[in-house]
């Protein structure tokens, strides 16, 4: 077992001290959930397959907490108040898409001790303790549940779709503090982020996903380039469908700037490129 | 706005209670039942939203709301929410079909 120190070094086994043990980054479109007969079931069987794998992955680290990285669909965060970071605070974790509805363990104090470290080191998170979380975290969290999760659950709600957002920059270095929390406190964790690749949802493009953008960006982060998808605007981001990587750049700053991605599956559906990668 | 030009632009204050509309549609399952029945009954609940948007509104016209830029999640959700409305209200048409043809 390793993990990645916020200077970018691998590290060996670390069961006795705290650090972010590993960081998944994964697809959460509800295609993957709801199966539609437009979808190639050979793919989609072949995603399910690599969700179970990394769910399972998780329960064996045996992690203090979960940190979960999603977003919100303009469900609990309307335009009456969008904050740009919010970390769930509440216990039990729900999440619901169509009748589907899920319940985990969360942890009020792991949760509010990191709130406390993220306000130590230069951020402002908001905070809720009541809302019931949608599509982008039940996607992964489903096939936790079914894998027999026990550790608690942190959901982190990043703003991705409502303009102005956190630059992606910014979303990796509070990847950087969480780590340093987790390093600090001696609490071991592990992140888990779902978004992306490249979509267009509720658009004109909707059809057409930028795909020569996710294998460049998977490129990138397979050789350990980082800083170039970490460097990118919010209108390039926009730009090639990507505006949901804000929530990989948290796994990336967790683990490290000389980290280098492994790639467990890509899939490009027509709509969306799906994929699951390793930090 | 200078992201005008952007995928996902800045909402535009001046539609807030559009999308409060939709987002009141969409996460209040009764209301939602309630406009598939009658729309009306729904849109004059909401004075600040004009005549524009409602007509919009009430003919499902998604590509009209979004020359409107309106914010494209609300329309996709919208949307979806709608066709799958329909197809519970066909479903139970067949359904009740059914049952009078076999008595």
């Amino acid at each position: 077992m390793t993990t990645v120190t916020t200077d970018g070094v691998r590290t060996a086994d670390i069961s006795h001290k705290g650090g972010v043990a590993f960081g998944y980054c994964v697809s959460h479109a509800p295609q993957i959930f709801t199966q539609p007969k437009e979808e190639d079931p050979a793919e989609l069987a072949r995603m399910h397959d690599g969700y179970r794998s990394v769910a399972r992955s998780v329960k064996e680290h045996n992690v203090d907490a979960l940190i979960i990285v999603a977003l919100d669909h303009l469900h609990n965060h309307f335009l009456n108040l969008v904050p740009q970071f919010t970390i769930f605070t509440g216990n039990p974790v729900v999440a619901q898409f169509n009748r589907r509805r899920i319940e985990l363990n969360g942890s009020p104090e792991l949760a509010n001790g990191l709130m406390d470290g993220l306000l130590d080191r230069g951020f402002d998170p908001a905070f809720s303790q009541n809302e019931v979380l949608d599509h982008s975290f039940l996607v992964p969290l489903n096939y936790m549940v079914e894998e027999g999760l026990e550790a608690p659950v942190i959901p982190l709600i990043i703003n991705a779709y409502v303009p102005p957002q956190p630059s992606i920059r910014r979303c990796h270095d509070l990847g950087r503090a969480i780590a340093s929390w987790a390093e600090a406190s001696g609490k071991r964790v592990g992140i888990v982020s779902t978004g992306g690749m490249s979509h267009f949802p509720g658009t004109d493009r909707f059809s057409e996903p930028d795909v020569e953008a996710d294998h460049r960006v998977l490129g990138w982060l397979e050789s350990g380039d980082t800083e170039k998808l970490v460097s990118m605007s919010a209108a390039d981001l926009d730009a090639i469908g990507m505006v949901e990587l804000r929530t990989w750049a948290v796994s990336l700053g967790a683990r490290g700037d000389r980290v280098q991605a492994e790639r467990h599956s890509y899939w490009d559906s027509g709509h969306c490129g799906y994929a699951v990668i390793e930090f | 706005m200078p992201d005008e030009h952007l995928m996902y632009p800045r909402p535009q204050p001046g539609d807030f209670y559009v999308h409060r509309l939709l987002h009141d549609m969409q996460e209040d399952e009764d209301l939602f039942v309630e406009f598939l029945g009658d729309s009306d009954a729904v849109l004059s609940r909401y004075p600040e939203v004009d005549d524009e948007a409602k007509q919009l509104i009430a003919t499902h016209d998604y590509a009209g709301l979004q020359r409107r830029g309106l914010h494209p999640i609300m329309i996709v959700q919208f949307q979806r929410h709608i066709e799958w409305g329909m197809r519970m209200t066909a479903s139970r048409a067949s359904a009740t079909s059914v049952t009078d043809a076999t008595g």
